[in-house]
């Protein structure tokens, strides 16, 4: 790629997006809380509720909302201070309808590549490939108005993607897409990651949306970033060991604890942090010291929707490197 | 035998990455700064957006046709020609323009904020000022199209009809200086109007509505208090007339009073310099007001 002048490429290495203590406020809305994360390459899910801040913080990143506080860095550059050099060099998917209805799908797509500094001929040439790559190549000289939801989120991924961006900021990409479509988009969208090279930061509420294309995840609640990190880590560093009992297990609960572990009572069951494999030996101990006897005890790997569950309730979650 | 070629198919083109040139934000302005004209002429869309501007364009051109050709092949019996301030400062001219201005205007403006497209292209690098002004240039240039090829058209009407086509124009070059400056001000000005009131509001209809209606409001209050009332002062009211200004500023362009029809009305008129700073007070009023408008707000 080659982006205009004097435009920094994220390196093999470099994190695509660093933001440190963003805040945003809307009148007495907090919309963003000093939130601070690093979007390392590939696909990185942006997790959370709606109303979480999760458009908020695009809207930031992208350089379209001004901060109150904090700063950011995409590729290195600055939204506020280089909001034009940045943008050349994002591609973004608002999460509302945004399409003008009277276009040609084709017109409309070649119109955002000019926007873009794309020369009209290339412009028109990239149009139809990319229109081509999202499935609507056929459908590309019809006008926009007269096409399904799914159509309308295929030439809102078609014009981010037109003029060759090194990152894809995507807001809720599956919105309103019936299952087959949002298969399609979902597709799409690793095809764009793990083909194309481009770095995506894909904003949901959708779990399995995110657990199927993404990497890394960042889960937002109340403009506050309450966890981030790669799955597999997340997974694992959230791992428990499940411990059932014959008595009452708030005994074992307190010898573990003396022991350094974190344990919390689940109904009749124990969940015992699982940190390292040392945890079994120390469970057996405690049930020894305390006259425990044991039904079973089993490791259990967290899901996404643990990991997300955990991060809404808990603001204090540990932030995963 | 099929041909190995003719067996071949395309299953997937593959992803090219773009390695050539990336223009700037000027060429974004320009852009979009077609795309407008074209959109208020209704290229590239279907059949019925583009009937109404034509159709303006068309009265406006075959207006002089008629007019100079009518009096060519009657001279005895037809009336003359309009001169070109008579012509730049009627109200028919004026209404046209009018009426061009509060179709395209809204058409240019309203789409964009209402199907929010605003978004993608404030997400593109070009900045708000970028947009808000090709959008402006846009319909300017499309309203200058309107106030120079009918008077230029007269122009040349007039010269290939006189005794020495090349005499006339040597003699009549002050004219087309001033017929150009007109031109300007008066696209300028409806094109300014038109913006300025018309990206207040996201539905074509009332923006139409509203530029017409700022029109002719401002002209019943102008007509009504600066030429209806006797009190101290009320001439100036004449300069609310937003319609009558800058037909006020042509006849002063072209040597003329500036007060047109109503100077009988009009005991005390207003000196030249006072109609050409309120037609600039209400240009800079209204850019700013266009750009305050698309400074900042929803995305």
């Amino acid at each position: 790629m080659n982006p205009p002048a004097g435009t920094p490429v994220p390196s093999a290495s470099a994190p695509v997006i660093v933001a440190s203590r963003l805040s945003k406020r809307f009148g007495r809305v907090r919309a963003l809380r000093d939130a601070s994360l690093t979007i390392g390459q590939g696909c990185t899910g942006l997790l959370g509720a709606n109303g979480a801040g999760k458009s908020t913080l695009i809207k930031v990143v992208l350089g379209l909302l001004t901060p109150d506080g904090g700063e950011a860095r995409v590729a290195g550059l600055d939204p506020v201070k280089q909001p034009l050099a940045l943008r050349a060099l994002v591609g973004y998917m608002p999460e509302h309808e945004c399409l003008p209805s009277d276009w040609l799908a084709q017109d409309f797509v070649r119109y955002m590549g000019q926007l873009h500094g794309l020369p009209r001929r290339v412009a028109i040439q990239r149009a139809n490939d990319t229109l081509y790559h999202v499935g609507l190549g056929e459908e590309r000289f019809r006008a926009i108005g007269g096409f399904s939801t799914g159509m309308k989120q295929r030439v809102k991924l078609a014009q981010a993607l037109v003029h060759d961006p090194a990152i894809m900021l995507l807001d809720e990409p599956t919105n309103g897409l019936d299952p087959a479509g949002r298969d399609e988009m979902l597709d799409l969208i690793a095809r764009i990651t793990h083909q194309m090279g481009i770095h995506v930061l894909l904003s949901s509420h959708l779990l399995a949306d995110v657990e199927r294309v993404a990497g890394s995840v960042v889960i937002m609640a109340n403009g506050e970033i309450m966890l981030q990190g790669s799955l597999a880590e997340l997974m694992t560093a959230t791992a428990q060991v499940i411990v059932r009992t014959h008595e009452p297990p708030a005994a074992l609960q307190q010898a573990l604890e003396r022991r350094g572990y974190a344990v919390r009572l689940d109904e009749r069951d124990l969940q015992v942090a699982f940190e390292n494999p040392e945890v079994f030996d120390a469970i057996r101990d405690a049930a020894v010291e305390t006259a425990t006897g044991i039904v079973y005890l089993k490791r259990r790997v967290r899901t996404l929707e643990d990991i997300y569950l955990a991060g809404q309730d808990s603001p204090s979650v540990p932030v995963a490197s | 035998m099929n041909s190995p070629a003719g067996d071949a198919r395309i299953i997937d083109r593959g992803y090219q990455h773009y390695d050539g040139v990336r223009l700037g934000p000027g060429h974004g302005f320009w852009v979009m700064l077609r795309a407008g004209m074209e959109r208020g002429m209704g290229i590239r869309r279907p059949f019925r957006t583009k009937i109404l501007p034509w159709l303006l364009v068309l009265t406006a051109i075959a207006a002089v046709l008629i007019s100079v050709g009518s009096h060519e092949a009657n001279p005895a019996g037809a009336a003359s020609p309009p001169t070109y301030p008579q012509f730049l400062g009627s109200r028919a001219f004026g209404l046209l323009l009018a009426l061009f201005t509060a179709l395209v205007a809204p058409d240019l403006l309203c789409p964009d904020r209402r199907e929010r497209v605003l978004t993608l292209y404030f997400a593109a690098p070009i900045t708000r000022l970028h947009y808000a002004l090709a959008r402006l240039a846009s319909l300017c240039l499309l309203l200058l199209g309107l106030t120079l090829i009918p008077p230029l058209l007269l122009f040349v009407s007039n010269a290939l009809f006189s005794d020495s086509a090349v005499g006339y124009v040597r003699d009549h070059l002050h004219d087309l200086g001033h017929l150009v400056v007109a031109g300007l001000l008066m696209a300028l000005f409806y094109g300014v109007i038109g913006c300025a009131v018309a990206g207040f509001s996201d539905r074509r209809a009332v923006a139409t509505g509203s530029i017409i209606g700022v029109l002719l409001v401002t002209g019943f209050a102008g007509g009504v208090i600066g030429e209806g009332l006797t009190f101290s002062g009320h001439q100036w009211f004449v300069l609310l007339d937003l319609q009558e200004l800058p037909a006020r500023v042509v006849r002063w362009l072209f040597g003329l009073p500036p007060i047109a029809d109503s100077q009988a009305l009009t005991p005390g008129t207003l000196d030249a310099w006072a109609y050409l700073v309120a037609l600039v007070v209400v240009m800079v009023t209204g850019i700013a007001t266009l750009l305050g408008r698309y400074r900042q707000g929803e995305i």
